[in-house]
């Protein structure tokens, strides 16, 4: 009983962090990104945009594990207080609440739409949407560090599918779709930059972290290791917009609707013994956004849970399910929830750096209080 | 607690029955999968949309047999089904009435489209959205135009394999007379069509008395028109492959010394090179490289230089080539040549400017100087070097 109170209390530690980042960060906005960018730019001119976002990223997680790691074992509610007082950490808390709900409404729905899209016809997208909620609610009602422990499982195969797709595709590609280099406006680049901070702040999950890190037991080399895990997010978005482009062209491109999920509609393996590649895919990607959605649910927990410190798990779960739901039903058609999904991502990436900025300059007014 | 326990069992008892069935789930063997698709015009064309006329070919897969006993079985391994109708994917759903299982598309592999078809303005974008936008089929089908008849192609007898689908598919794929089309998918097709590219697709045609079916020549679409502008004959195919460096072997017959030799060209590469920008006198530059072989000779077999027939060959290519030219600037005033795509990947802003006289008004393409500059290596003679002259 005793050992088995020691193995609950195991906190998380670095490497779970180093994980988790791309596994949250990577979810239903990779398999559209490329049409939005494509929209503005020219030839493989989005590379640009999406190296100028990722370096903005960068910053912000740089930021996101000095403010954290100052206060290790303590509570996002705890020290930010410290820094920003009670009641501002409070509204944050909720506006975070609130953030985690709506991207976890729009997982679930979005991978209902596309299921029913690509791959049942007469299953209803109410079906589809219950069952996803049902198996991200079973995973949520147990502990924490599984749900890291599940990321650190299924993250490999994300990596691994990305790179057998890029492979695979480079038989298909047309060198000629890359031209012409450079003659992007600078309002593309701009809006190029702006969408691909988005994608790569995952619609602003990566605030998240401001509540996880802390929890490390023992941080050691985070930054490193966080810098790293968002090369891997950078590496697999940079890999699939340029396969995109050079087998698509960016005319197409524009055109369709999952341009991640044409790509791997559109490649073969020789032979014709393997075709239908995207089903494999599919089956990848629905792990990796259910990812996604446990720590978005985890994320409303952890919130609450810090405010309201005697709410029990289990009812609070049995609470927020139903809204969840509900709020999932609400959306009309994917197009609709593309909008709802852009508006989530505003808000999550304004919150995330907005907390995080405002923090890390109380940070450095401050100082951290030495014990 | 044994309350509780036999309500639990009769929970686990009663989901298997939500849990063990797939509203979507359809047996394989209640599916027929179309391989094949053929598109034709419906009677005289009056009306504003016309009427199309799907043919449909499925497999019947205990005609297919296995491969060592192809043909065995003395039963077909298709079955052909058409209706007709003004959209393609009306037609599609009429066909259930006469299919008694249901159509599944995830391996179509051919779209047969008649030339009549798309000869008429603005047509192929709206036929091409449905192949496009459905998600079961692949992007890698191949679409080809048809001489006449486009349902007719699948009724031929082919002998290697017994789906005349997949005989067309695979046809598409081996071709070393350099006189047919690199095979074109559904995703290029689309690609073009967003792109406002004009460009050729392969054209098939009936031989042999109805039962085989020929790879040559090339369809041409006018992006600019929004339709079938006209064909090109084999051997103006053969002048675009060397052109586009897309050739990938083939035959070239040259006179030497009042003798037949026949040379096979590979390694093409060509690469085009704006050398004035005047907008009023746009003037190309086309690099074309090559190797050439000697393959067959009626010629005495003396031993000689073969560097001789390097001037002989580089003018008869530049007459096959020149003819495609030709015919592509003044008679069809499409740019089939790429030429649009060179310019706006390497000089996009002038591009930009006369993109929408390039194919129609001022017509900059038809315009265009193009000059060749071709430079063929003689590389080998094959085994034969040095055999004796007997008799004669």
């Amino acid at each position: 009983m005793n050992k088995n109170k020691k193995m609950g209390q195991q906190g998380l530690n670095d490497r779970d962090i180093l994980i988790a980042i791309p596994s949250v960060i990577i979810a239903i906005n990779i398999l559209y990104f490329p049409r939005k960018i494509a929209n503005v730019t020219l030839g493989l001119d989005g590379v640009i945009g999406l190296t100028i976002g990722f370096l903005f990223i960068l910053v912000v997680i740089f930021m996101i594990v000095l403010v954290a790691k100052s206060f290790p074992n303590e509570q996002f509610i705890d020290y930010a207080s410290k820094l920003i007082t009670k009641p501002m950490t409070i509204i944050f808390i909720f506006l975070f609440v609130l953030h985690g709900l709506l991207v976890t409404v729009f997982e679930i729905r979005a991978i209902a739409e596309i299921s029913h899209l690509y791959l049942f016809d007469r299953t209803p997208i109410e079906i589809v949407g219950l069952t996803f909620l049902f198996v991200v609610i079973y995973a949520v009602s147990g502990s924490r560090l599984a749900l890291f422990r599940l990321q650190l499982i299924f993250f490999p195969l994300v990596i691994l599918i990305t790179f057998f797709i890029a492979i695979v595709a480079s038989g298909f590609i047309d060198l000629s779709f890359s031209l012409p280099l450079l003659k992007t406006d600078f309002q593309g680049h701009v809006t190029a930059t702006f969408q691909s901070t988005l994608t790569m702040s995952g619609f602003g999950v990566i605030g998240y972290f401001l509540f996880y890190i802390s929890l490390v037991k023992e941080p050691k080399n985070l930054t490193k290791k966080a810098i790293i895990s968002l090369t891997w997010v950078y590496v697999i978005v940079i890999l699939l917009f340029v396969s995109c482009i050079l087998i698509f062209g960016k005319d197409v491109t524009t055109t369709l609707m999952f341009p991640v999920i044409e790509l791997a509609r559109s490649i073969e393996i020789p032979g014709d013994f393997f075709t239908r590649f995207e089903s494999l895919l599919f089956v990848i990607w629905i792990i990796n956004v259910f990812c996604t959605s446990i720590i978005a649910f985890d994320i409303i927990i952890l919130g609450i849970q810090s405010i309201f410190k005697k709410v029990n798990k289990m009812k609070l779960i049995f609470f927020i399910s139903p809204i969840i739901y509900l709020i999932c039903s609400l959306p009309h058609s994917i197009p609709e929830l593309e909008i709802v999904g852009d508006m989530i991502g505003y808000y999550g990436f304004f919150l995330t750096v907005i907390t995080t900025v405002l923090l890390f300059i109380m940070l450095k007014i401050k100082g951290v209080k030495k014990r | 607690m044994n309350v509780k326990r036999i309500l639990l069992l009769i929970v686990v008892t009663l989901s298997t029955f939500i849990l063990s069935s797939c509203w979507d789930s359809i047996e394989l063997e209640k599916r027929a999968f179309d391989i094949g698709i053929a598109i034709d015009l419906e009677g005289e064309q009056k009306k504003k949309n016309p009427t199309f006329r799907l043919t449909a070919q499925l497999v019947v897969p205990s005609g297919v047999g296995t491969p060592s006993a192809t043909g065995s079985s003395g039963q077909t391994a298709f079955r052909n089904i058409s209706t007709t109708g003004e959209s393609l994917h009306y037609s599609y759903k009429q066909l259930s009435k006469v299919a008694n299982r249901t159509l599944a598309s995830q391996h179509l592999q051919v779209i047969v489209v008649s030339e009549k078809v798309i000869e008429q303005k603005d047509i192929l974008n709206r036929i091409i959205d449905v192949f496009v936008r459905g998600h079961d089929m692949q992007r890698g089908m191949d679409f080809v135009v048809a001489k006449n008849n486009a349902a007719e192609l699948l009724t031929i007898e082919p002998q290697h394999t017994n789906i005349p689908s997949l005989y067309i598919s695979t046809l598409l794929e081996y071709d070393k007379s350099g006189e047919a089309i690199k095979h074109l998918t559904i995703g290029n097709l689309q690609e073009y069509l967003a792109g406002d590219k004009s460009f050729v697709a392969p054209y098939l045609s009936m031989f042999q008395e109805q039962k085989s079916v020929i790879d040559g020549g090339a369809a041409v679409y006018n992006s600019y028109e929004k339709k079938m502008v006209g064909t090109l004959t084999s051997e103006e195919t053969k002048g675009l492959n060397i052109f586009t460096g897309d050739l990938i072997s083939g035959p070239i017959e040259i006179q030497f010394e009042d003798n037949i030799m026949v040379l096979e060209l590979s390694k093409v590469k060509s690469s085009p090179k704006l050398v004035n920008e005047d907008v009023s006198n746009l003037e190309f530059i086309i690099d074309i490289k090559a190797n050439a072989e000697i393959s067959e000779s009626y010629a005495k077999n003396t031993p000689f230089d073969i560097n001789v027939l390097q001037p002989i060959i580089e003018e008869e290519v530049r007459k096959i080539v020149e003819k495609t030219i030709n015919k592509a600037q003044k008679e069809l005033k499409t740019d089939i040549l790429k030429l649009g795509s060179y310019l706006e990947g390497k000089h996009y802003k002038l591009w930009k400017e006369i993109k929408d006289n390039w194919e129609q008004g001022e017509h900059y393409f038809s315009n265009s100087k193009l000059t060749l500059n071709i430079n063929i290596v003689m590389s080998g003679e094959g085994s034969t070097i040095d055999a004796k002259e007997e008799g004669n």
